[in-house]
């Protein structure tokens, strides 16, 4: 199964957290997943500006060249997409937050209703189930934290996706890694 | 008392949150008196981040406005609360938000207000009230007359931040309406789906821009 990886980590210190990161990547990669990761902090990632260009001058297309077009190709071809951001003042990096806002080529302008909510319509048959890796900060209680995974699930709605799982780097990553491979048995 | 705005739109001086935001310092204004100082901030452009940081290092009354990105605010904007120095808590600074969406129901913005609902403590700040109105893409193409209430109603929660410092919760959950889509707005909504009238914007400019038959496209499917 293609699992992509976002990490949103901006840095400064990302040691710690790419290395709990990295430990998950590799259960993955022992249990035989492909495994795509992209450090945004070393990327190109440029804000959308809302122009709408993706929308109806280049269908599907973001008017602005940066590495966030490879992003979208991988998480549009992946099974499961990870996100993975510290929270910083009690939410996902602005980093991760920028890259989230440049999916909307993923879907069209259109609008439908779906159970009585208006949602985008798919671009595309197919999108890829949801996890997230969020390291609370210092100040954030549970109840950030609820905070923060609720909105994935939300943000997984669009997705026409299921949240595998939610994890921190201190969780132990059994059941999100059984679930992929839960998942990956239904795929295939 | 002075108050201090940013508009975390990423289309700036040409967004729809500036035409919300004109209308509502117009209200405050006529409460708070013409000259009263309005210190404005567009986090669009990112060339002014530490005059932004004074600003709100100086603020007594702000307000956060900007566009729902993807059921949360724009990534500029979360730039801007991660270099944000919080305020003494002594100093009463209050901090109100106004959310604005192209979905009509304002429950697609539910899974940010209880994150802008805590955020004001972080900052050091006391919660004004977060504003969220849908519905609001389109207002600059659309006929005038059709915005009024919506620009009237911008208006009285600028006298209620001059007045009290802080929204009115019974106007905010006014301002809010429609939450969630009524049988009414549902069925007249899949009407407009039907006969194409919900996409005439997206379809007018798509074929302006000579890609009308190229809508449907799926650029990462090669």
């Amino acid at each position: 199964m293609k699992i992509t990886i976002i990490n949103g980590h901006p840095g400064p210190d990302p040691e710690r957290f790419d290395a709990a990161l990295t430990s998950l990547a590799e259960r993955w990669l022992d249990r035989s997943h492909t495994v795509t990761s992209f450090v945004l902090r070393d990327l190109d990632i440029r804000a959308c500006v809302g122009c709408w260009s993706c929308w109806w001058k280049t269908p599907g297309l973001c008017a602005v060249a940066d590495d966030t077009h490879a992003m979208r190709s991988k998480i549009l071809h992946a099974d499961l997409l990870l996100l993975a951001s510290p929270l910083i003042v009690g939410f996902p990096s602005a980093l991760l937050k920028t890259a989230i806002d440049k999916m909307i080529p993923l879907f069209h302008p259109y609008i439908q209703l779906e159970h009585g909510e208006c949602v985008h319509s798919m671009r595309y048959d197919r999108y890829p189930s949801l996890a997230t890796f969020l390291e609370p900060g210092p100040l954030d209680g549970p109840e950030d934290l609820e905070i923060v995974h609720r909105y994935f699930e939300r943000f997984a709605v669009h997705f026409r996706a299921r949240v595998v799982g939610q994890v921190t780097p201190l969780d132990s990553f059994d059941s999100l890694v059984r679930d992929t491979d839960l998942l990956a048995g239904e795929a295939a | 008392m002075k108050l201090t705005v940013f508009n975390g739109s990423p289309r700036g001086r040409k967004s729809n949150t500036r035409i919300l935001v004109e209308y509502l310092v117009e209200g405050y204004r006529t409460v708070a008196g013409p000259g009263v100082e309005i210190d404005l901030h567009y986090l669009s452009g990112r060339k002014h981040s530490d005059v932004q940081l004074e600003a709100f290092a100086r603020a007594d009354l702000v307000l956060l406005a900007f566009p729902l990105y993807v059921h949360a605010m724009p990534g500029l904007v979360k730039e801007l609360l991660e270099v944000l120095e919080p305020r003494d808590p002594a100093a009463g600074v209050r901090l109100a938000f106004l959310v604005q969406q192209g979905f009509p129901e304002t429950h697609q913005s539910a899974w940010l207000t209880p994150y802008l609902a805590r955020l004001p403590a972080r900052l050091g700040c006391i919660p004004a009230g977060t504003a969220v109105k849908g519905g609001v893409e389109g207002i600059q193409i659309r006929p005038p007359w059709t915005n009024t209430k919506l620009f009237a109603s911008c208006g009285d929660l600028g006298r209620d931040l001059a007045a009290e410092g802080r929204f009115d919760p019974a106007r905010l959950k006014a301002f809010a309406q429609p939450v969630r889509l009524g049988l009414g707005r549902r069925l007249l909504f899949s009407a407009l789906i039907r006969t194409g009238l919900a996409n005439t914007i997206w379809d007018r400019n798509l074929k302006k821009y000579g890609v009308y038959n190229q809508r449907f496209a799926r650029p990462y499917d090669q």
